[in-house]
């Protein structure tokens, strides 16, 4: 049985914060900066703001069934068969996620660091240290990323200073970007941006009470809402609206266009471990939590040896698409739909379980 | 001359077959496992056997005679024969028989009698036993008549043996035990036992006199400014050293058995009311189930018990010094200390005791602090500097600054080997030399230290085997672990330091990354007795005013959180209570 | 068990130690690390590329470098070859170039005036994909073929050529000659409808303006930066020589900036950190004062929008200490130091409108009006349809310039001289 543990508000918040906060670095800004120009950095707050709306759902269902997890809430307020139902979307849409993300990250990995190694070579690695850390135990991920945070947060603060001489406040204008209205619905949209707070269900057997579940959830959403504006607003500040939309990563391009004196430049390398560390742990912990869902779904009591039989078919999953191309396409549908698994599915429950007048035994009872 | 005309004669005439050389071959008891030690098999005691006269009928105590056969199995025989009898023949034979006396030549029994009355017997192990307070304080009151001058006019209300307990020998530890199993014990212990004829009891009085170091300042653990008293060999020395700093009355000490051949004893340490008495009990119940054969010291005691063998980190705190372990002790931890090495183990701990020297508490905070940031950062560049080299030179040279880029370039020109393989080949070579001079006799070991290893760093440069700026790198890393204050997280950390670098020679600061994920994720799975390893930073419980950072003496005023001792307060909140008071008051 | 352990191990590690310096892994010694690129218009094909690489010095056995004891010239090798596009050429190289060619530590990148001419936006936009070209690279157009220039291009002063490249670009600091330009600041500005781009002017001197005295005694007082880049009138030196501004319209080059127009677009760029300026003495015209100005806060732009005409009010803001003044008038004075102050007011005021109006003509905002005026537009779209990098040439500027005089050195009172005349002095 993998061990699930205990897990602390402080480990969970940064796990979660983590997660989302990372995928900052990938491809996804650019799009933004070619669909919002230079309002995308208010626009991720508003997609925030409409996930932790989202969240809401989400707190409400568990507090509903105090100490059981989402898998066991789907299935108390809508019954086995359609729980059921729900537990294996999920399941499946973390798979694509985990997939998708694991490509994307090789991708950009091989285009600015690693030209001439093979994709494949860089999938396995990450794929097998989120294999070894899924056979440690929740615990002890949620306890690395603890450990990791304040590097990972002092590392990504010491981007946006050192990069501060190649900011232009005057790129933020026109300040409205392509229409307000544009802005808005562009960001309700993309909310399934921090839809990985949806994993703070998943392991909520292993949190201390539903206090922890709804500090965990808001903070987490404010600390990522707040990385990821700050990142759009000193790229677009860095670079206006026209290249920023050009670069395959804008948080790299920042961290290569530092330049401070004759000694302090071409630092980009350094930055490596941030985004690094970060994708690993979000591979780990997406990997855990596909796995327990699909386990808690049939059943299984010890999911270990499914974790190598997972790590091929994210392998298999990942290698599908040809290029890079194809794979922001699917970044791009991810982010557009996923509002409709991450939110909707809790919803969906929460509304059901209102309805039927279902409600969780307390401990003890 | 005669020599050589014999060996050129042997060389032609016929010699018989010469008897082959020892060999040792397989017998026909090899290869059994048993659980106990069997009895020996004690061939000249069957001879004897036959010779002394049986003891068939003197005693009701007795049920088998001694000279049943010698291959019935141990276990019946301790039963039979356990008590003292009250034959002094028996009790010397049976001494003679369990330590094969006739051929073991350590055990000494000396026979004498008590008031010119009574037979009795002294036996001890020779070398054990302080002499002088034999003869002086055990043999000479004995002997004396005017000592039992009132014995006999009460000798039938005490026996022999109470009697010389109470009144005549004056030496202080003194015990009557009646089990042979326990005089065995003592006997070998170094106690002396006195049997008297006609006494079912047997007087065992504490004689240890044998030769011990005595205490000296630390080995591994030296201090500018601290104590220079470090702990011996032997137990009661140590317990006492901790004694002297800590004069608590509820400083318990437990004493239980370990190794079942060599029969040593370790002493269980901590404060009753502040020691959590769950570890306690975990402590013993895990030293009582263990079934070794030997076990010396806590090195080998701490293997057996600690939590996850496989990790490459240690999980209970090895330390010399006594006033490291009272700071230990006051903190609610558990003290183990085996006879045999100079050390003393703390349990339950955590990653950040492990940077931690005495000499933080002595100095001031700032001093402590600093020192503690120096030992930190030379953790990490033992750990991570020839990784990060590697990853640089090889991967991501953009990083470099571009003069510096080209003075690598210059000297590598002249350097046959890939990176990779020169980092190797220096780091052996350089814990090579570590292993070396710890053994190379006075004083080229001194020389042979850091100075040695750059001199040779420095001829290797001029042969063009490797690059100078990887000297550098080897020496500093060198240093850094050096810094490193515990030993064993030392080793650790230089046997870490080659995964590192192989990662980052494979894939460069994402294999760096990797590593670090790895050895993070395993590092956090680690208990220590219960106890998190990397508390209190994950998970969280009350910040550590002790931590890396060190805050002013007079602000630590509670025990670690994650201990949960009883007690947790230390000192009150303003505990220079000199702060508070009106100094311009007058002393009266 | 334990068995089983170390053999694990033993299987991860055996592999883990023969994967080492896979793929990307590459020695030091295996590049070849670029310090310059030149692009030219190429004779037998569409580019003429020059590159400077450096060459490892021949080392004694004690693996010291002899830094000083070797000829600095022979430190670079320059390479220059006719290939159809840059990252061709970069694979024309290696057929004879031993290492692999790596841009990370690129320095320079240099555009012939004709090339520049026709337009560069095709080589800026293509080769940024490469991750090894860095935005930091600085774009200068050199007045002559850039084979030449980088020929020229050797350190003097000092030992290493990427030392010399950085330091020279620092010193727009503290002349204010030219901007030091990165290719990411051209990139930007030639994606945008903020700005044009700009970049730095270069050329090769042959030390053949130094003329030899020809009995003139008329010798007329140019302006310290009436130059453009290679007019110097110097011998010695690197031959190399950076002055003025190239003005770009999208990719194309249209006109160039000598030193005094720089240093005006610097100011109202707000880039301009201090230069030392010479003017004619305002009473004594023969004589010149040396200023040493400095920036003193942002300039202060203001842009307008009305129907059909675009006003835009600009004050810079200056401050200057006295560096050196020929005459003996008492310029310390109360009532002296203001007619040194709006002398130098109306002479800057001249040379602002001056390049405002060659600008204007040229219809190239390199002054960043442009990130004003977004300011007043609310979408991108708007923006981008009002096309202000085409209306430039139709707004009004105002100009207006503030000037102080802080320090005035080591002197705090001129006296006049003495000899036989008496007290000479000019009151």
């Amino acid at each position: 049985m993998i061990k699930e543990g205990k897990i602390g508000v402080q480990e969970a918040i940064s796990l979660i914060t983590i997660t989302i906060a990372v995928k900052v670095c990938f491809t996804s800004p650019a799009y933004v900066a070619a669909i919002t120009g230079p309002a995308s950095w208010y626009m991720t707050l508003i997609s925030a703001m409409t996930a932790m709306i989202g969240f809401t759902f989400l707190y409400h269902l568990l507090k509903l069934f105090p100490n059981k997890d989402l898998v066991q809430a789907f299935e108390l307020s809508m019954g086995r068969v359609l729980g059921f139902v729900f537990t294996i979307i999920l399941s499946v849409f973390l798979l694509l996620n985990t997939a998708v993300f694991v490509r994307e990250f090789a991708e950009v990995l091989k285009v600015y660091v690693f030209p001439l190694t093979p994709l494949s070579f860089l999938i396995i690695f990450s794929m097998a240290a989120a294999a070894i850390a899924c056979f440690i135990g929740l615990e002890s991920i949620a306890r690395a990323a603890r450990l990791f945070a304040y590097m990972l947060l002092i590392g990504f603060i010491s981007v946006i200073l050192l990069a501060m001489p190649t900011y232009n406040y005057h790129y933020l204008f026109p300040f409205w970007g392509h229409g307000f209205d544009k802005t808005v619905l562009i960001g309700l949209v993309r909310s399934s941006f921090y839809g990985e707070v949806i994993l703070i269900g998943i392991f909520a057997g292993s949190m201390q009470g539903i206090s922890h579940i709804r500090k965990t959830g808001y903070i987490s959403i404010a600390i990522s809402g707040i990385t990821t504006s700050l990142t759009l607003l000193t790229t677009i500040m860095a670079f206006n609206y026209a290249t920023a939309q050009e670069t395959t990563s804008r948080l790299y391009e920042l961290t290569r266009i530092i330049q401070i004196g004759n000694f302090l430049q071409r630092l980009d390398p350094i930055f490596l471990f941030t985004w690094c560390i970060g994708s690993l742990l979000y591979l780990s912990i997406m990997t855990y939590c596909t796995l327990t869902t699909y386990s808690k779904a049939f059943r299984i009591q010890d999911s270990r040896p499914l974790i190598i039989p997972l790590l091929i078919i994210v392998f298999t999953l990942s290698m599908l698409p040809d290029n890079l191309v194809q794979v922001t396409d699917y970044v791009h549908f991810l982010r557009q739909y996923g509002w409709t698994i991450y939110f909707s599915l809790p919803a969906i429950a929460l509304i059901t379980a209102a309805l039927r007048k279902k409600r969780g035994v307390q401990d003890g009872a | 001359m005669p020599g050589i005309l014999d060996n050129i004669k042997s060389l032609f005439t016929y010699k018989p077959a010469a008897k082959q050389g020892f060999e040792l071959l397989e017998g026909r008891h090899e290869g059994i496992d048993r659980e106990n030690t069997p009895e020996a098999h004690n061939i000249k005691a069957t001879e004897e056997d036959k010779e002394t006269t049986p003891e068939a009928g003197s005693s009701k105590t007795m049920n088998d005679s001694s000279n049943k056969d010698n291959d019935k199995s141990a276990s019946t025989k301790q039963k039979q024969n356990s008590k003292v009898s009250n034959e002094l023949t028996y009790n010397l034979d049976k001494i003679n028989k369990e330590f094969a006396s006739s051929y073991n030549a350590d055990i000494i029994t000396r026979k004498f009698k008590i008031c010119n009355r009574t037979d009795s017997f002294i036996a001890n192990i020779d070398g054990m036993v302080d002499r002088t307070l034999i003869s002086d304080f055990i043999i000479r009151p004995l002997m004396d008549s005017s000592n039992f001058n009132e014995y006999f006019n009460k000798s039938h209300l005490t026996s022999m043996v109470d009697y010389i307990n109470d009144s005549v020998i004056s030496v202080s530890e003194l015990d009557k035990v009646m089990d042979y199993d326990i005089i065995l014990s003592r006997i070998l212990n170094g106690d002396t036992a006195l049997f008297v004829d006609g006494c079912d009891a047997c007087l065992m009085i504490n004689t240890r006199g044998y030769e011990k170091r005595s205490i000296d300042k630390p080995i591994i653990e030296n201090v500018v400014m601290g104590s220079q008293e470090g702990f011996t060999e032997h137990l009661r020395t140590n317990i006492t050293l901790i004694r002297k700093i800590i004069k608590n009355k509820n400083l318990i000490s437990e004493m239980l058995n370990i190794g079942d051949a060599n029969h040593a004893f370790c002493a269980v340490l901590y404060l009753n009311g502040i020691a959590n008495q769950e570890v306690v009990k975990e402590v013993k119940r895990r030293i009582k189930s263990i079934n070794a054969d030997f076990i010396n010291g806590d090195g080998m005691l701490g293997q057996y018990i600690e939590d996850s063998p496989f990790s490459l980190f240690p999980q209970n705190l090895v330390t010399e010094r006594p006033d490291r372990a009272a700071s230990f002790l006051m903190d609610g931890k558990v003290i183990i200390i085996a006879e045999g090495t100079p050390f003393a183990e703390a349990v339950p701990i955590t990653f950040y005791h492990l940077l931690q020297t005495s000499e933080d508490s002595m100095l001031r905070w700032q001093y402590g602090t600093f020192l503690r940031i120096i030992r930190v950062f030379g953790l990490l560049v033992s750990t991570l500097l020839p990784a990060m080299y590697v990853a640089l030179v090889m991967f991501h040279q953009e990083m470099i600054p571009t003069e510096l880029l080209a003075s690598i370039a210059r000297t590598k020109e002249n350097v046959p080997f890939p990176t990779i393989v020169e980092i190797l080949l220096l780091e052996i070579s350089f814990e090579l030399i570590r292993e070396g001079g710890i053994r190379v006799p006075g004083v080229i070991g001194q020389t042979l230290g850091i100075i040695g290893a750059l001199i040779l760093g420095q001829a290797a440069v001029a042969a063009g085997l490797v690059s100078p700026i990887l000297i550098i790198v080897v020496a500093v890393t060198g240093l850094g672990s050096f810094a490193i204050p515990n030993y064993p997280l030392g080793i650790g950390l230089r046997m870490i330091r080659f995964f590192f670098t192989l990662m980052a020679g494979i894939i460069g600061f994402y294999g760096i990354s990797i590593a670090l994920f790895l050895v993070a994720c395993l590092t956090c799975n680690m208990k220590s007795f219960g106890v998190p390893f990397l508390s209190p930073v994950v998970p969280k419980s009350k910040a550590n005013p002790d931590l890396i950072l060190r805050q002013p003496i007079w602000r630590q005023d509670s025990r670690p959180d994650f201990l949960n001792v009883p007690n947790r307060k230390r000192q009150p909140k303003v505990s220079r209570g000199w702060t508070q008071q009106n100094n311009t008051e007058d002393d009266k | 068990m334990v068995r089983k352990l170390l053999l694990l191990l033993l299987v991860i590690a055996i592999p883990l130690t023969a994967m080492t310096g896979c793929y990307d892994a590459e020695e030091v010694t295996e590049w070849a690390y670029v310090y310059s690129i030149g692009m030219d218009k190429g004779v037998t094909d569409k580019l003429r590329m020059t590159v400077q690489i450096p060459k490892a010095q021949a080392t004694s056995a004690g693996g010291q470098a002899e830094g000083s004891g070797v000829d600095q010239k022979s430190n670079i090798e320059t390479i220059t070859i006719d290939c159809p596009s840059f990252y061709a050429g970069v694979n024309m190289l290696n057929s004879f170039v031993s290492k692999r060619i790596n841009y990370t530590h690129t320095k320079f990148l240099v555009f012939s005036e004709e090339l520049a001419r026709e337009g560069i936006d095709i080589y800026l936009t293509a080769f940024l994909r490469g991750r090894q070209i860095r935005r930091q690279i600085y774009v200068i157009v050199s007045k002559g073929p850039s084979s030449e220039f980088l020929t020229q291009n050797q350190a003097t002063l000092t030992t290493s050529l990427s030392r010399k490249q950085q330091y020279i670009m620092n010193q727009s600091d503290t002349t204010g000659f030219y901007e030091n330009t990165t290719y990411g600041d051209m990139l930007n500005d030639l994606k945008s409808p903020y700005s044009q781009p700009i970049a730095v002017l270069g050329s090769v001197n042959y030390g053949n303006n130094l003329l030899p005295p020809d009995g003139n005694s008329e010798i007329p007082f140019k302006t310290v930066g009436d130059y453009y880049a290679g007019e110097l009138a110097r011998s010695g030196g690197s031959k190399v020589e950076f002055l003025g501004t190239a003005v770009f319209n999208g990719g194309k080059m249209v006109g160039e900036l000598n030193g005094d127009e720089t240093r005006v677009m610097m100011m109202i760029r707000d880039d301009f950190k201090r230069g030392f300026f010479t003017i004619p003495d305002p009473v004594s015209p023969e004589k010149a004062i040396s200023l040493d100005v400095r920036k003193q806060k942002p300039p202060n732009i203001k842009i307008k929008f009305a129907e059909d005409k675009v006003r835009i009010d600009v004050k810079i803001f200056l401050e200057a200490d006295i560096l050196a003044v020929q005459s003996t008038i008492d310029y310390e004075n109360k009532e002296k130091l203001p007619i040194l102050e709006n002398a130098f007011k109306e002479l800057m005021k001249k040379q602002v409108d001056k390049t405002i109006k060659k600008c204007q003509d040229l219809n190239a905002d390199v002054f960043e009006f442009g990130n004003i005026a977004a300011m007043s537009f609310n979408t991108v779209e708007e923006f981008e349809a009002y096309n202000w990098l085409g209306s430039f040439k139709d707004t009004e500027i105002h100009t207006q310039v503030d000037f102080s005089i802080r320090r005035t050195g080591t002197k705090i009172k001129n006296y006049e001289n003495f000899s036989t005349k008496g007290k000479e002095g000019e009151k």
